[in-house]
């Protein structure tokens, strides 16, 4: 299993729209939006790099509103509990 | 058969759907007064014990009955069961691995030693006497949060815990004084046994079936449920004699639908409960659904206004509503401030090469979520939680800094966030 997240910076205006389209994603398990150096950040958890490579591609940045995408792949998480 | 990962994120913020469970829990556990005090006053005065057999079967009954009914497929979405609109992460009935299930028999031990004390309590007193000061397990399950130093409360998160637990004392002393041994038996032994039900259910809450497949609230429930019965009935053993068995025999079916109705919504009140569990600290869970405490005036008062005979005539005693009021205000007061001070922040990082695994360091740093290696312009992603911006700078960020080995870091605030 791949997990991913999706650093976004969205055009003026149109968060709302940017934030309704990752939300028909599957495969999003969570998205933030916030404020600093990127607008909304994602986090999508999938099966393989190549099936991230094809959300990503094929329907991210499909997406109208979202100016441009860096893409990290998580190695290794740490969570507490 | 969809997995949990595969499902779209909710339309509400993760801080709305944490409120909204607890809150949602706490108001519909309320509504249990009605069939509580009529099945106890209509069907079977003085009779906690076997009161409490009855209801607690039928009401495992029940609730298996729900689980699976809800198996089925929705109409909507063939590919998902009804289940999943009460939980996204159920998905058919299962039995729990051992690693889960041990957290299960424990919560349940303790749940059946504190259900079997409250019914008998409630059967001498007043019900509506016994639930407000069970709440005060709220400050038992401050201190196991105090000691686990990854969740530690802050100072406003202790502020607010406090405010909503003396609110609903307020409110519930307003109803009369309790008898002070009986008092010291729910502040003692019950509530404890209830802290640690929570406890060991929250813990099972935390754990994950597969990978990616979180504990589901619905199984959780009747395993928890099944046990806690099984833990209760021994522990009555000694108090069951010919004229419980009796007593249980013929007021069998006057009882059922009271105790059917009743179980029924606890059901769904426990599931709002332990899907907000899963999302945040057990005080502040339990402090929110303390909210049914104050939903109890109104639905009281109704009642009386119905059914007078069952619930007693409307109270004129000016200082008791003082006291609601004043209690009411309390309560309400410590909700909205827990609301409005949460934040959350993600955190990228570089690191300096050659500066190795700094993964559990960050990890380990309190108020982190969670952090995550990744390739990519970033070498760390860290998520933070903490109650105030200026927590979150002195706390978490500065101790980022400190650690060797890093070189920048970015700030990211969030404003809203969607699971």
């Amino acid at each position: 299993m791949i997990s991913a997240y999706i650093l976004i910076t969205v055009e003026l205006g149109k968060t709302q729209a940017v934030l309704d389209g990752l939300r028909n994603i599957l495969q999003v398990t969570c998205v933030s939006v916030t404020t600093g150096i990127y607008d909304i950040i994602v986090r999508i958890d999938t099966e393989s790099l190549e099936r991230l490579y094809e959300i990503t591609v094929n329907e991210v940045h499909k997406i109208d509103g979202i100016v441009s995408t860096t893409t990290a792949v998580i190695e290794k998480e740490f969570k507490t509990e | 058969m969809p997995s949990a990962y595969e499902r779209p994120v909710g339309k509400h913020t993760a801080k709305q759907s944490f409120y909204i469970l607890a809150l949602l829990s706490g108001i519909l556990s309320s509504f249990t007064v009605f069939t509580d005090v009529t099945a106890m006053v209509v069907a079977m005065p003085n009779e906690p014990v076997a009161y409490g057999i009855i209801t607690q079967w039928l009401g495992l009954l029940a609730s298996v009955s729900i689980v699976l009914i809800v198996a089925l497929p929705s109409f909507k979405h063939r590919n998902r069961p009804i289940g999943y609109f009460l939980d996204p992460n159920y998905d058919k009935p299962r039995i729990f691995p051992w690693r889960i299930m041990k957290w299960v028999v424990a919560s349940g031990f303790f749940g059946g030693i504190s259900t079997l004390f409250y019914y008998l309590l409630a059967s001498q007193n007043d019900s509506s006497l016994v639930l407000p000061y069970s709440q005060f397990v709220v400050i038992y399950l401050m201190f196991a949060d105090l000691m686990n130093e990854k969740d530690f409360p802050s100072a406003v998160e202790i502020q607010s815990i406090l405010s909503i637990t003396f609110g609903v004392i307020l409110v519930g002393s307003s109803k009369g004084a309790m008898d002070l041994f009986d008092l010291l038996i729910v502040l003692g032994p019950l509530n404890i046994s209830s802290a640690l039900y929570v406890i060991y259910l929250s813990k099972a809450t935390r754990m994950k079936i597969k990978a990616r497949q979180n504990v589901d609230t619905l199984n959780l429930r009747i395993w928890t449920l099944f046990f806690m019965n099984i833990f209760m009935t021994l522990f009555s053993i000694p108090l069951i004699n010919d004229h419980v068995m009796q007593v249980i025999i013929d007021k069998f079916w006057i009882t059922a639908p009271y105790s059917v109705l009743g179980m029924i919504l606890i059901f769904f009140s426990i599931i709002a409960y332990t899907r907000a569990l899963s999302k945040g600290k057990m005080s502040v869970v339990s402090s929110l659904a303390s909210i049914s405490t104050i939903m109890g005036i109104p639905l009281t008062l109704i009642a009386s206004l119905i059914a007078p005979q069952i619930f007693g005539p409307i109270s004129t005693d000016s200082l008791g509503w003082t006291l609601k009021i004043i209690g009411t205000i309390f309560v309400l007061s410590g909700i909205v401030l827990l609301s409005v001070s949460e934040v959350r922040a993600i955190i990228l990082v570089r690191s300096r090469t050659g500066s190795g695994d700094l993964l559990e360091k960050i990890g380990k740093i309190r108020g982190v979520e969670s952090v995550a290696a990744v390739a990519s312009d970033y070498d760390y992603i860290v998520r933070i939680k903490v109650r105030s911006i200026g927590k979150a700078e002195n706390l978490v960020i500065k101790q980022i800094e400190k650690i060797d080995g890093i070189e920048s870091i970015y700030t990211l605030i969030t404003m809203r966030e969607f699971v």
